[in-house]
């Protein structure tokens, strides 16, 4: 095998590239990881302004535990040994909500992890809750086991297999249909209650009238039967984690290395051009950049199967994101932020604030997430690092005239300060030392996504994790060429690009060695 | 079955959740075969504020002195760059350079009004450093049509309107005019709201250049205003001496105000004894990019044994040794890197941006204090700035 061959190349490191990469090289193939930036991690970063570190996106990560073998995520790690590496840091309680309820009364509830906890909690808000929340959390326990062995299925749905998921997983099965809201509906969770539970929405940016409840209710019930944790040093810190178990199974990274083509030969994916016009060969691709950008840029159109153009317009995109980091020249107490994480909307109704979310005018929304609340080290003492994040649900951005952006940026900031001042009651505008914007527009600079998504393919009902999943299988119709990270089958998110970072090199693992055997076969 | 959950009909449920790769599929098989787009409008928006490269063109050259030259820019379109990015007053852009068998980068502050480069026109400033290098090659080299790299704007000098007064104090000496020319431009052409008192420090009037420029714009807007402090000659309507506290204070607003500094290290190891005893929040402090360190070996901080040493420098990318460098313990390793040709990647060379990012994976290096901007885990990983590290050791370097 000449140098410049590769069993497997990944192109992009962000962390469901880095997870495929580091998964495949641990099987002992030679791989190779590609990547635009200078360093790893993707939408997993970090930067530094000021006596400031922002981490660029993380909120909280889901399913890991403290505690070795505990969540999706935690496993994933302790596989490829790099749990222990990272030092995490717990994050205390699961969020505040200051919203309106559709009866019109105002929401600002603080709920905690633990499942017991949190039931106890909702019953004080929303007496009479309580029965149904515990039949809710069963389900969500219930389901767990479910999705376990589902996500770790091949994606291939015969009869056979469907009838023996049903007897095993009957719950699981006759909920996976539907959406968040039905389920509640169906299990006579209060409106109220419904409302509360529904906070952690704008995770996955889709309203609760469309999102799945498997989906849902499987990160919720993580988040409070296992808590969350960050990375005490920052999402850069689980970056450089991965990147380093990369290293230490003989795989390469290399950065500041724009892939511009991809390279089939008779049907099979063979290699890629890098923007320098370097060719390196290779009979595996997975990646991590959009299909829509590798099917409509990167790839020669006789390359691209009808099937896959067809899935591609078919589809829509995820929320764009905004966020607005702030270093503060004061300590939290000094400001009065006690909460780690808090929802701010206009409306508890998903659907409707969904709506809202359409333009730059009418949105109000917002996750704040304060880091020293976790964290009371992550600044300069007497200090605080505070990040506002919006998601649009609309390309409201590309409207925006250059000459008018920077003006736009301020505009948004002011917005989102003057909207967690007014949902908290804690003035922090005149303590800004430090102040960053990220739009759209900064999002589709540095990742490359279509208009600035930060997630993925929009999981509509059609499109959620349940169907991506069960037709995983007939979803590849590009031989040796695989997709993972946040257009993945598991959606967007860490844990979830980390998900389906292992499966997509499991599933090339798979490939080779079909392709191996029939080989052999001739 | 205990607890089992019935969301519609037991049978509904289940013929729901069999036909979930059929409806899917179903409507995958309905979509159009239309051409996929290519190019999307936020994208665009992004690409047209922040391009990778920038194609440019030396338009006009006006002589300021014997030693500065005034460089009007234009986009090279032959090239593939149609149009200027917009920035933000005090941004800069890094021009990229071949000098002899040296791949050189210098960081330029832009001082023309953002309205400018909408007409297709930056104006950077290149004054002829003594010692210089890439300076003397410009001063040298450039005329009309010049070909030129360079990247987008960039830097974190500018005035944020969430975070600054409305009342800037700049105080700078002729290396640190071009970010206070810019604004002071924007300020004229009325697309920068703000009130600038600028204090120019320099040795003589004859140093103080584009002062005729500064004049006219403050004569034509009241939201303008520079004071002159020369050190080495008394000069009619002008401060003699240097910038101190009580100057500032004399000039500055009654109100808050926030206090921008932009020059050499000269400037700044004069003037941040002055400004620590104005008490002003940090956040009224702003500070323009470093550049590279004159005299490291006279840091405080400079580990004394290792003056007037020189190391070898091995240097990897793509896993290949690309060549070995040897580099004086005074001088960073992107100095050294460059003087090899080897085109390592920079772009602020002030240890901010971390553009530079690179591992090392032998040996090692001193960082001055106050200049180390890496991310927590890169300093834990055994990454570094070449910008701002200078050899302490022989080492082997890992570059992108």
């Amino acid at each position: 095998m000449s140098d410049n061959n590769y069993d497997i190349i990944v192109i992009g490191a962000g962390c469901g590239g880095l997870t495929a990469a580091v998964c495949a090289a641990k099987e002992g193939k030679k791989v190779l990881l590609l990547e635009r930036h200078n360093a790893p991690g993707g939408f997993t970063s970090s930067f530094v302004r000021g006596r400031f570190e922002f981490d660029v996106s993380l909120h909280q990560l889901c399913g890991f535990s403290k505690e070795a073998g505990l969540g999706e995520l935690r496993r994933i790690f302790d596989s490829i040994g790099i749990s222990e590496k990272i030092s995490w840091t717990d994050v205390p309680d699961a969020f505040r909500l200051v919203s309106k309820s559709s009866d019109g009364t105002k929401i600002d509830v603080t709920m905690p992890f633990g499942v017991e906890n949190f039931i106890n909690a909702m019953e004080t808000y929303v007496p009479g809750s309580k029965k149904s929340m515990e039949k809710l959390f069963n389900l969500a326990e219930y389901i767990e086991k479910a999705t376990t062995y589902f996500s770790e299925s091949d994606g291939q749905y015969n009869l056979r297999e469907i009838r023996r998921i049903m007897k095993e997983h009957g719950n699981f099965v006759r909920t996976a249909p539907y959406s968040v809201n039905e389920v509640l509906n169906a299990l006579g969770v209060p409106q109220k209650a419904q409302e509360i539970f529904n906070a952690y929405w704008m995770y996955l940016g889709v309203d609760c009238d469309r999102l799945s409840f498997t989906h849902y209710v499987s990160m919720v019930h993580s988040y409070l039967k296992y808590g969350s944790v960050v990375p005490t040093f920052r999402s850069h810190a689980l970056s450089m984690a991965l990147a380093g178990a990369l290293e230490d199974h003989d795989g390469e990274i290399r950065y500041n290395s724009h892939v511009s083509r991809i390279l089939f030969k008779d049907g099979h994916a063979s290699g890629v051009i890098l923007k320098n016009g370097e060719r390196i060969e290779c009979n595996h691709i997975i990646c991590t950049c959009s299909p829509t950008t590798a099917y409509s840029k990167m790839m020669k159109k006789s390359d691209v199967p009808v099937s896959a153009v067809k899935r591609t317009n078919a589809r829509t995109y995820g929320a764009r994101g905004a966020c607005v980091y702030l270093g503060l020249n004061r300590s939290p107490k000094d400001l009065g932020i006690k909460d780690y994480s808090v929802f701010i909307t206009d409306s508890a109704d998903t659907a409707y604030q969904f709506t809202l979310m359409k333009s730059i005018d009418s949105n109000n929304a917002q996750a704040a997430v304060c880091l020293n609340i976790a964290n009371p080290d992550c600044s300069p003492a007497g200090t605080t690092v505070l990040c506002l994040t919006t998601l649009y649900t609309d390309n409201c951005w590309a409207d925006v005239s250059p000459e008018n952006y920077f003006e736009e940026k301020d505009m948004l900031a002011a917005r989102l300060i003057a909207n967690y001042e007014q949902a908290t009651g804690i003035t922090i505008h005149n303590n800004i030392e430090e102040l960053e914007v990220a739009t759209p527009v900064t999002f589709a600079r540095y990742t490359n996504t279509p208009q600035g998504t930060i997630y993925g393919y929009f999981g509509d009902d059609w499109d959620g994790i349940v169907p991506r999943i069960m037709t995983e299988a007939t979803d590849c119709d590009t031989k040796g060429l695989r997709f993972c990270g946040g257009w993945g089958a598991q959606l967007s998110g860490v844990s979830s690009s980390v998900a389906s970072g292992r499966n997509a090199a499991f599933a090339t693992l798979g490939d080779i060695e079909e392709e191996r055997s029939e080989n052999n076969e001739k | 079955m205990k607890n089992k959950v019935i969301v519609r009909s037991s049978f509904k449920d289940i013929r729901n959740f069999t036909s979930i790769p059929e409806t899917r599929k179903g409507i995958i098989a309905e979509a159009p075969e239309t051409p996929l787009i290519a190019n999307y409008a936020v994208n665009s928006v992004a690409n047209f504020l922040h391009p990778p490269t920038q194609y440019l063109k030396v338009k006009q050259v006006a002589e300021i002195t014997r030693d500065v030259r005034a460089y009007i820019l234009e986009p090279d379109t032959t090239h593939g760059t149609a149009k200027l990015a917009y920035f933000r007053p005090g941004q800069s852009i890094s021009i990229t350079m071949k000098i002899g068998s040296a791949v050189v980068s210098r960081p330029y502050t832009l001082c023309s009004s953002p309205l400018r480069s909408i007409d297709d026109e930056y104006v950077i400033i290149v004054k002829k450093k003594p010692d210089g290098f890439a300076s003397h090659y410009i001063l040298n080299n450039w005329r009309k049509g010049t070909e030129i790299t360079a990247s987008s704007p960039f830097g974190t000098f500018y005035y944020q309107p969430l975070r600054d007064s409305k009342n800037i104090v700049g105080v700078c000496d002729n290396q640190g005019i071009s970010a206070f020319l810019s604004m002071a431009e924007a300020i004229a052409d009325e697309s920068f709201k703000i009130d600038l008192t600028l204090i120019y420090s320099a040795r003589k009037q004859s140093e103080a250049i584009m002062a005729e420029r500064l004049d006219e714009l403050a004569e034509n807007s009241p939201n303008f205003r520079v004071i002159y402090v020369f050190s080495d000659e008394h000069v009619f309507k002008c401060e003699r001496g240097f910038v101190t506290k009580s100057l500032i204070e004399k000039y500055a607003p009654g109100s808050k105000y926030s206090l921008f500094a932009c020059g050499s290290q000269t400037l700044y190891n004069r003037i941040l004894p002055q400004i620590a005893e104005l008490k002003l929040e940090n956040k009224f402090i702003r500070f323009g990019l470093n550049g590279q360190i004159e005299n490291p070996a006279g840091l405080p901080d400079f580990p004394k044994d290792a003056a007037d040493k020189t190391f070898l420098c091995k240097v990897m990318r793509n896993g290949k040794l690309i060549g070995t460098v040897a580099c004086a313990s005074t001088e960073t390793l992107l100095v050294a890197l460059e003087r090899e040709g080897i085109e390592a990647p920079s772009l602020c060379r002030s240890g901010d941006c971390g553009f530079c990012r690179a591992k090392l994976i032998k040996g090692h290096v001193f960082i001055p204090n106050g200049i180390d901007s890496r991310r927590l885990a890169d300093s834990s990983y055994g990454i570094i700035h070449p910008c701002c590290s200078y050899p302490m050791s022989d080492m082997t370097l890992v570059i992108n």
